[in-house]
């Protein structure tokens, strides 16, 4: 009989077998925990919760369901002590193999059969945001692997060790390394539970699904190699486990293969690509009293004051369907010393530099490779001219910064969206670079939109292969580029426009939930209670719509930019700032009004930013809107909650436990700790502050504030700036009384 | 006294008891360090409801190595010498309790090695070393637990050996599924959620009250597991002379 014979009949043997069906059964079953029980994707998106989770549950089930399968068809044999009669009859080795293949197989027709079975009711529950590729993509990827890798895991021990027991708990062992915190932040380990921070709806996924391939790539060749192993401890001639060594192993081959399996994965481990290699740091210290200290030495290479940047242009390809750029950024500088100087390049980890030309000749420079707080330095000769036109061709794709490495967020290229900005885009020089604009041509795939801060980015070409050409132009030099399928609608309530750009994909939701509503609303409020922002037709200020792979929200620019998450319904609200979707958004707008129009920060009360009177104002808005009662309930209650919850805490209470405890236990906790005091607990402040003063006061003071900045210089509104204004003393605004 | 020490160095000596040992203080400093340390419901990670929580996060692993030890009774080895101990003049039913001593005492065994990874940490981070009520809730927590489960164990290892090996993932999901205090067996909601019902007391936390009908739920579960484990060891010794009478039947 050949091998592909004793394929067949155990492939058929073990589809006959009660314990298989009931395995499979099983693990059909083992999605439905994932709906409700199994939350490891955490984005409130709705592919998270109909997909990577249900998908995560059954392969996490189905892996161990299939390894008990395994271990019971692999002991069979031995168990009714039929191996004398098998293995008169064929090798032991043989019907090794034939055994994986068949369970291999079995675990297949389950993963088939759970993508044919779920199909339906995702497609219900995902509507138009349904994607089948990354459906089959979820099934294949993330749930077949795992199934596959205990398999393949369990049947290696059992070689080796010949019992179902001890296999067993060096399964379980197996299983809880992937499962426990030492594996939670590395992507390639987590081998039954791949990592999957969360789902866009609306963009590609590809980051998680190009990860969760090398690491299935990793662990199959790390396994298979170490199956071979095991295949070679197979016993024969009834010798123990050395005597068959000795014997298997003169069939070469095996330990050949063996070898280059384990190899192929050491060097598939050692070349990791995706995640850049910065040196891990804990930002946060101490709660001991009021103040949380973030401590970060500056990343930037030393300016050096000889150089003077004039201006950068960027002539970029970007590769959307290969997630990969070639591009060539061109500085115009003066060289004030007359000497030839050094200067340093800072770029994203993920490019190679391929060519550095000043004034047209060929310059020497050195890639550090010294991974530091996700860049890089480059080391470049000038001549000594005066003026000088640096040429820097490179070439690749952003990397992951380590320290983010747990949420694979960062910038990125993806075939329908991408994001890129600062070092991420382009090699930053450490020139002084006062004034200096980016200008740049970026060449996209003609289906995506291009957003760029400054100013608002022109096609100047369509190509033939695809493609087409944009124009950006950012005096700022911040530049920052998005890219999407996106919808572009102008909001109406301020003086100059403003535009909010969102997925085609989530059009139907957008206008389910009244978001457009919500912003011109805010807007609206902003302009006449605060006034206008202070941005033009030429460079208007834009709402973006983005993956939510980047959590939460900020702004670049004249660009604000807001995940996914803030936009469903399953939606990400801050408890901090409002009970609904509406708060947080409103909360979001008005955030820029008081970080761009004026801005808010006290050096000795580091809770004094734009998030307490944000916070407050989106209250102010709703009581306009809603009336009083909606505005307490929604947003003063919630501050309330997160405030004595917050005092409830045994740190907070006790600080000097907090002082003797190591850092790294609570500093998660202290970051929740600031953003609790800086945003609920401010706004509770100003609450009381319009309490005391009255409300149309508070909004006479705030107006005030915002249109004559505040007494610093830079005009930075202090904390002292708003209790002079209000003619309060400090100790008037304890909260801690009033809760 | 001779047998059950037999019994308990059969339990303790081998590569399992050393595996799980070595997974346990592993996983006992992983949920010290990454959940406790934030102290349950706002007390402090020492009080006796924070311990009370590690301990319910405890119990998985460790009632998953006292199913292992019932999954020795079983093993093909055990079967197999089963007809040479039935020969012996020794009561099977005081042999089946004797054996279950020996798991408890296996069981009690490696949850010292947890409580005492606790303690350290205890001592070590937060140098608080004031041990002295922390007994309750280990009694609370682990012994009701530990004779329900050994109890299911018994009788479910009779029907089918192979029913331990899948009885082991249920208790790790047992450990999340949201319950009412009284059938909490566990214990992990009722100490993350009774101490925001109950006032402060002195320096803000709140003092460590059992309601009665927590009481209950876990005497009931205390002896539901005892019940389980006489039966189980009265049932075997029924069904062990039935096979007596009919083996020389069958050899003749």
């Amino acid at each position: 009989m050949s091998f592909f014979s004793y394929i067949k009949v155990e492939t058929s043997r073990i589809f006959q077998s009660k314990s298989t069906w009931l395995v499979m059964v099983l693990t059909l079953l083992c999605p439905l925990i994932g709906y409700s029980v199994h939350q490891t994707a955490v984005t409130a998106t709705t592919a998270s919760f109909v997909l990577a989770n249900p998908v995560l549950a059954g392969g996490l089930g189905g892996g161990i369901l299939f390894a008990l399968l395994a271990l019971y068809e692999f002991d069979r044999v031995y168990k009714y002590h039929t191996d004398a009669l098998t293995e008169s009859i064929t090798s032991p080795l043989l019907l090794g193999g034939a055994k994986l293949i068949s369970l291999l197989a079995a675990a297949l027709v389950t993963t088939v059969a759970a993508s044919v079975l779920y199909l339906p009711y995702t497609v219900y529950r995902m509507g138009v945001v349904f994607n089948f590729l990354e459906y089959l993509d979820c099934f294949f990827i993330l749930m077949l692997p795992s199934l596959w890798l205990s398999i393949l895991a369990t049947t290696a021990f059992y070689q080796m060790i010949r019992r179902v027991d001890l296999s067993f708990v060096l399964f379980a062992v197996f299983t809880f390394f992937s499962l426990s915190p030492w594996a939670e932040s590395e992507y390639i380990l987590r081998w039954i539970n791949p990592l999957v921070p969360g789902l866009s709806d609306d963009f590609s996924n590809g980051i998680i699904f190009r990860t969760a391939v090398y690491n299935r790539l990793f662990w199959l060749s790390i396994l298979s190699g170490i199956w071979f192993l095991g295949l070679l401890c197979v016993r024969n001639y009834r010798k123990g486990l050395f005597g068959s060594f000795t014997h298997n192993v003169r069939k070469a081959y095996l330990l050949e293969l063996s070898i280059a399996f384990l190899c192929f994965g050491v060097y598939l481990y050692h070349a990791e690509p995706y995640i850049d290699h910065s040196p891990a740091k804990i930002y946060g210290s101490g709660v001991g009293g009021t103040q949380t200290i973030v401590a970060m030495d500056s990343p930037y290479a030393e300016e050096n004051s000889n150089l003077t940047l004039v201006s950068t242009q960027l002539e970029t390809d970007i590769e959307a369907s290969r997630s990969r750029l070639k591009s060539t950024a061109v500085y115009q500088l003066k060289n004030s010393s007359g000497k030839p100087q050094e200067c340093i390049l800072q770029i994203n980890p993920g490019y190679t530099i391929d060519h550095i030309t000043a004034n047209g000749e060929a310059v020497s420079f050195t890639d550090k490779k010294n991974d530091h707080e996700h860049m890089k330095d480059i080391a470049v000769s000038l001549p000594s001219e005066e003026e000088i036109r640096l040429e820097v061709r490179y070439e690749g794709y952003p990397k992951i910064w380590s320290e983010t490495r747990r949420h694979l967020s960062g910038h990125k290229i993806e075939k329908d969206y991408v994001e890129l900005g600062g070092i991420h885009l382009r090699p930053v020089i450490n020139a002084s670079d006062e004034g200096a604009g980016v200008t740049g041509e970026i060449t996209l795939p003609s289906e995506l939109e291009l957003i760029s801060s400054g100013k608002t980015a022109q096609v100047i070409q369509v190509n033939t292969d695809g493609t087409k050409t944009w124009r950006i132009d950012d005096p700022s030099g911040s530049a920052s580029l998005f890219a999407g399928n996106y919808v572009k609608k102008e909001l109406s309530g301020s003086v100059a426009p403003i535009y909010f750009y969102y997925s085609q994909k989530h059009e139907n939701k957008m206008e389910k939930l009244e978001i457009e509503q919500i912003l011109e609303n805010t807007i609206t409020y902003c302009t006449n209670q605060f006034g206008p922002l202070g941005y033009t037709e030429v460079e208007p200020f834009s709402i973006l719509e983005t993956a939510g792979h980047m959590f939460g929200g900020g702004s670049s620019g004249n660009l604000n930019i807001m995940d996914e998450s803030h936009f469903s319904e399953d939606g990400f609200i801050n408890f901090h700032s409002g009970a609904t979707i509406a708060d947080s958004i409103s909360t979001e707008i008005i955030q820029t009004w008081w970080l761009q129009g004026a801005m808010v920060m006290d050096a000795e009360n580091s809770d004094w930013t734009n998030g307490g009177l944000s916070v407050y104002a989106a209250y102010r808005m709703a009581k306009e809107m809603y009336g009083e009662g909606y505005a307490i309930e929604n947003h003063v209650k919630e501050w309330e909650k997160a405030w004595s919850n917050m005092n409830r805490n045994f740190y907070v209470r006790h600080p000097e436990y907090a002082n003797i405890l190591p850092e790294k236990y609570i500093a998660d906790l202290q970051v929740e700790f600031s953003t609790i005091r800086t945003h609920a607990g401010m706004a509770l402040k100003v609450y009381k502050a319009a309490q005391l003063i009255g409300e149309d006061k508070m909004d006479a003071v705030l107006t005030e504030l915002y249109q004559n900045g505040g007494t610093e210089h830079p005009p930075f509104i202090t904390w002292h700036d708003f209790l002079n204004a209000c003619g309060l003393k400090e100790e008037e605004l304890n909260i801690d009384e009033a809760i | 006294m001779k047998l059950f020490k037999y019994e308990l160095r059969r339990n303790l000596c081998n590569k399992f008891f050393v595996g799980l040992l070595i997974i346990t203080f592993l996983y006992s400093y992983q949920v010290m360090g990454g959940e406790i340390v934030l102290g349950t419901a706002n007390t402090a990670p020492f009080s006796l409801w924070s311990f009370g929580m590690y301990l319910s996060r405890m119990l998985p692993i460790l009632l998953i190595t006292l199913l292992f030890f019932v999954s020795f009774l079983y093993s093909r080895q055990e079967q197999e010498v089963r007809r040479i101990t039935e020969t012996t003049p020794m009561d099977q039913k005081q042999l089946g309790l004797l054996r279950c001593c020996a798991i408890m005492v296996g069981f009690v065994c490696i949850s010292v090695v947890s409580v005492g990874v606790s303690l350290w940490f205890y001592a070590v981070n937060f140098r608080y070393t004031d041990f002295s009520h922390f007994l309750l809730p280990v009694l609370l927590t682990l012994i009701p637990a530990m004779l329900f489960f050994l109890g299911i164990g018994v009788i479910i290892g009779k029907i089918h050996p192979a029913f331990i090996y899948m009885l082991m993932p249920l208790v790790f999901l047992l450990g999340y599924l949201p319950m009412p205090n009284a059938l909490d067996l566990f214990g992990s909601s009722f100490f993350q959620k009774m101490p925001l019902s109950l006032p402060m007391g002195a320096g803000g936390e709140p003092a460590f009250t059992v309601p009665f009908s927590v009481w209950i739920g876990k005497t009931m579960y205390a002896a539901i597991g005892v019940f389980l484990i006489i039966w189980g060891v009265t049932c075997k010794s029924d069904k062990t002379q039935q096979t007596h009478k009919v083996k020389p039947g069958t050899s003749i």
